[in-house]
């Protein structure tokens, strides 16, 4: 099993609520830079889009990380970083497909984090107030597995 | 550390290069909460008395508030700066993602002094701070600047505040603009960056904003969601963004038309914001934290502007210069709306300038040889398009009209004066006041002068919502002083929190619960209107110490001696009498003086150790 979130980037109004949620879910304080996913706005306005941690089938993240921090959990259907094996090398997220892995400064430990989906409780997607954000759950073999 | 604030503002002085930073005092906290409050305050204690506003002493401040940056919705920031338009205290407001980032930078706000030798821009990055050549953002207009920035420093999100052609150029109605396609339009504040040589700013931060008690705030959070997803006019900025209105406005009789002739428009129907819904809108987009996403990104499709790619006419553009203009189509309007955001230009300043000049050209106060041999009339597109330039830049006739229709028609003297429409310089808003007495009070007694922040009785005096509970007779002049004296104080109130006026479906109640469970506060809703009635009084003090009087306290001749001609509204107008008869009344409930000086007794009680200074 694996779950994601989906943007529906045609209804998103770029407000940031899910980041601001987000935020002080992990954090316990406000500032989106610190949020699991991330509102873009093009140039010119025209469309908003949240990039959000698909969970991969193929977690570039996990297959780089050199000291075996990041790891599928399968039960929970997500990729979860151990902050305890984590040596905050930043290779995860160099090599994140949408960027959306971030380290915390050095001065806080230097950690990776991601989106863990709360525990299934998605308080982004409750949020949202246009419905541009979903959790969906795929089923078992939906994508092909990659080698 | 109080929770919701830095206790931090960063000052910079551009004229030596330096910065450090100051604490707010407790007084400033307590007594004045932020954003409003604080511009008040600051300005009376940091400005320099009879300062020149171009001059480099003017001090031109951003400002947040303590729900600035946090979840609450609707939270927005501000300028604050001596007027160079109406030489009033000066304040602005503007949506977008900009306080927000200047809190997360670590500050409450950042307060700007002095005159750079040449063009330069700030970069804020949490306690870096840095004054940065900008000769190459020079000249451009405000979407080329964030282009140009986006690419120079790339990377991670940032906001971006700056000036267009018309700011560098001194026009007195100059604005901000403030995070992509928001804008702080009144008062000229982007004529005061532009005598400071300061072209932009940019900041981003990675401080994280905590709240006093996280569950409380949370709730109240939520509810301000409910309240805003239940509001039938929430869900109508949702819609239409603040555009269903004109048709109605319209036959109501208040909709500024061929420069306040008028306060009816044949084509009103025209510029409803289901037109822009069939014609130029795509989308709706937000500001920080907001629900309701008022605004509407779209792409004109049709006419020689086709591609382009703007944000929406606001329904104050519209009063003052789309019917105001006697613009038909929506394309034309939107393209007008966008030469100004580009430029900097506020829509309504430059709408009731060049509405004034049609008029004046049309009634031979202006020959087509003072126009440069522009052709202005009511609906010529392209004749305004090009006047909105040229005032931009400063050329020819726009030279002139770029001093704004105070100046302008004391200039041309005469006639001219008769059909200029302001308050205390500042161009009248997108509602004719002449039915509507108690709003019109509002534009005589505004502090930046006559605006519809100010002033709005709109919905007691037009569109028959009851006031305490009863209805208000539209025409009367008794008891709005009341009225006026009441909103005025509330909103005042709400705008030391800098909530967005077109969060009106969130409650008083939660607003206050917001700033309470973020702060640690423990105010009321009638402490929130003590705090208004004392925003008031010290803009007060500040504008008498420019120097100015009662006399000032004035509306638009036009307004005071010329009667409408539309059906519902027919023969009305406000006269001197009306207007010192509701002055008189508005003065004795403020505890001012028959002069409109705040007594001693008054201030004692309103906890303002400040005094009247006049000079």
């Amino acid at each position: 099993m694996r779950k994601m979130l989906v943007a529906n980037y045609d209804v998103c109004t770029g407000c940031r609520i899910c980041e601001l949620t987000c935020s002080f879910e992990k954090e316990g304080a406000y500032n989106p830079r610190f949020a699991r996913l991330c509102v873009v706005t093009s140039d010119d306005g025209l469309w908003s889009d949240v990039v959000v941690c698909a969970q991969c089938e193929n977690p570039a993240c996990l297959r780089v990380c050199p000291a075996n921090a990041i790891a599928r959990d399968d039960e929970r259907g997500i990729v979860v970083v151990d902050l305890e094996r984590c040596t905050g090398c930043g290779l995860c997220a160099q090599y994140c497909y949408r960027q959306i892995i971030k380290l915390y400064s050095k001065a806080e430990g230097g950690q990776a984090y991601k989106c863990d989906l709360c525990d299934g409780r998605v308080p982004c997607v409750e949020a949202c107030p246009t419905g541009a954000l979903r959790l969906v759950e795929l089923e078992e073999n939906v994508a092909i597995r990659v080698p | 550390m109080r929770y919701g604030y830095h206790e931090r503002f960063l000052r910079i002085d551009l004229t030596n290069g330096e910065n450090d930073t100051f604490p707010p005092s407790k007084d400033l906290i307590e007594n004045f909460v932020g954003g409003r409050g604080w511009a008040a305050k600051m300005m009376w204690d940091l400005a320099v008395p009879r300062v020149d506003p171009l001059e480099p002493e003017n001090v031109f401040m951003f400002l947040t508030g303590p729900l600035t940056g946090l979840g609450a919705p609707c939270a927005r920031s501000m300028l604050a700066f001596k007027s160079p338009l109406t030489l009033t205290y000066g304040d602005s407001y503007h949506g977008g993602f900009l306080g927000a980032e200047i809190k997360y930078a670590g500050y409450d706000g950042i307060v700007i002094y002095g005159k750079a030798d040449a063009p330069v821009y700030l970069y804020i990055e949490d306690d870096k701070v840095e004054i940065r050549d900008a000769t190459h953002l020079w000249g451009l207009d405000t979407e080329q600047v964030y282009h140009a920035l986006y690419e120079e420093i790339g990377g991670q999100r940032f906001e971006i505040a700056c000036i267009g052609p018309a700011g560098e150029n001194l026009v007195r109605f100059a604005l901000v603009d403030c995070s992509y396609h928001r804008q702080s339009g009144r008062g000229g504040g982007g004529a005061v960056m532009g005598s400071k040589n300061l072209k932009a700013i940019v900041v981003r931060g990675t401080h994280r904003l905590r709240v006093a008690e996280p569950k409380r705030f949370q709730a109240a959070v939520r509810q301000a969601y409910t309240n805003l997803a239940s509001s039938p006019g929430a869900q109508d900025f949702q819609r239409y963004a603040t555009l269903s209105g004109i048709v109605d406005d319209s036959e109501k009789g208040i909709l500024p038309t061929f420069n306040y002739q008028q306060a009816s428009f044949e084509h009103a129907a025209n510029l409803l914001g289901k037109v822009y819904k069939e014609r130029i809108w795509l989308r709706n987009a937000a500001c920080m934290g907001c629900s309701v996403a008022c605004s509407k990104m779209g792409a004109i499709r049709r006419g020689k502007h086709r591609g382009t790619i703007s944000d929406n006419v606001e329904f104050e553009t519209t009063g003052t210069m789309g019917s105001n203009l006697g613009f038909t189509r929506v394309e034309d309007l939107q393209y007008a709306n966008h030469l100004c955001d580009i430029l900097g230009l506020d829509t309504m300043s430059t709408g009731v300038t060049i509405a004034f000049a049609t008029e004046a050209y049309k009634r031979g106060i202006l020959s087509r040889e003072d126009l440069d041999g522009i052709e202005l009339d009511w609906d010529a597109a392209d004749a305004i398009h090009t006047m909105i330039e040229k005032i931009a830049r400063r050329e020819g006739i726009g030279d002139l009209l770029a001093e704004g229709v105070k100046r302008v028609s004391e200039q041309l003297g005469g006639q001219a004066l008769k059909i200029a429409m302001h308050s205390k310089g500042l161009e009248t808003p997108g509602y004719e006041p002449r039915g509507m007495p108690g709003h019109a009070l509002g534009y005589a007694t505004g502090d930046r002068g006559g605006d519809h922040e100010r002033s709005y009785l709109v919905h007691y005096e037009a569109r028959g919502a009851l006031w305490q509970g009863k209805p208000v007779d539209p025409f009367a002049r008794e008891g709005k002083a009341a009225i006026q004296f009441h909103r005025q104080n509330s909103t005042a109130g709400k705008d030391t929190l800098v909530l967005c006026h077109f969060a009106g479906g969130m409650s008083q109640e939660t607003a206050i619960e917001m700033l309470n469970a973020a702060t640690g506060f423990d105010l009321t809703e009638e402490d929130l209107f003590i705090i208004g009635a004392r925003v008031w009084n010290i803009t007060r003090l500040f504008n008498l110490r420019e120097g100015f009087t009662r006399a000032d306290d004035d509306l638009p001749v036009r307004v005071k001696e010329e009667p409408l001609p539309d059906p519902r509204v027919k023969g009305q107008l406000i006269s001197q009498k009306d207007l010192d008869f509701m002055l008189d009344d508005y003065y004795r409930l403020r505890g001012w003086d028959e002069n409109g000086v705040p007594t001693a007794e008054k201030l004692t009680a309103l906890g303002i150790d400040a005094r009247p200074e006049q000079s």
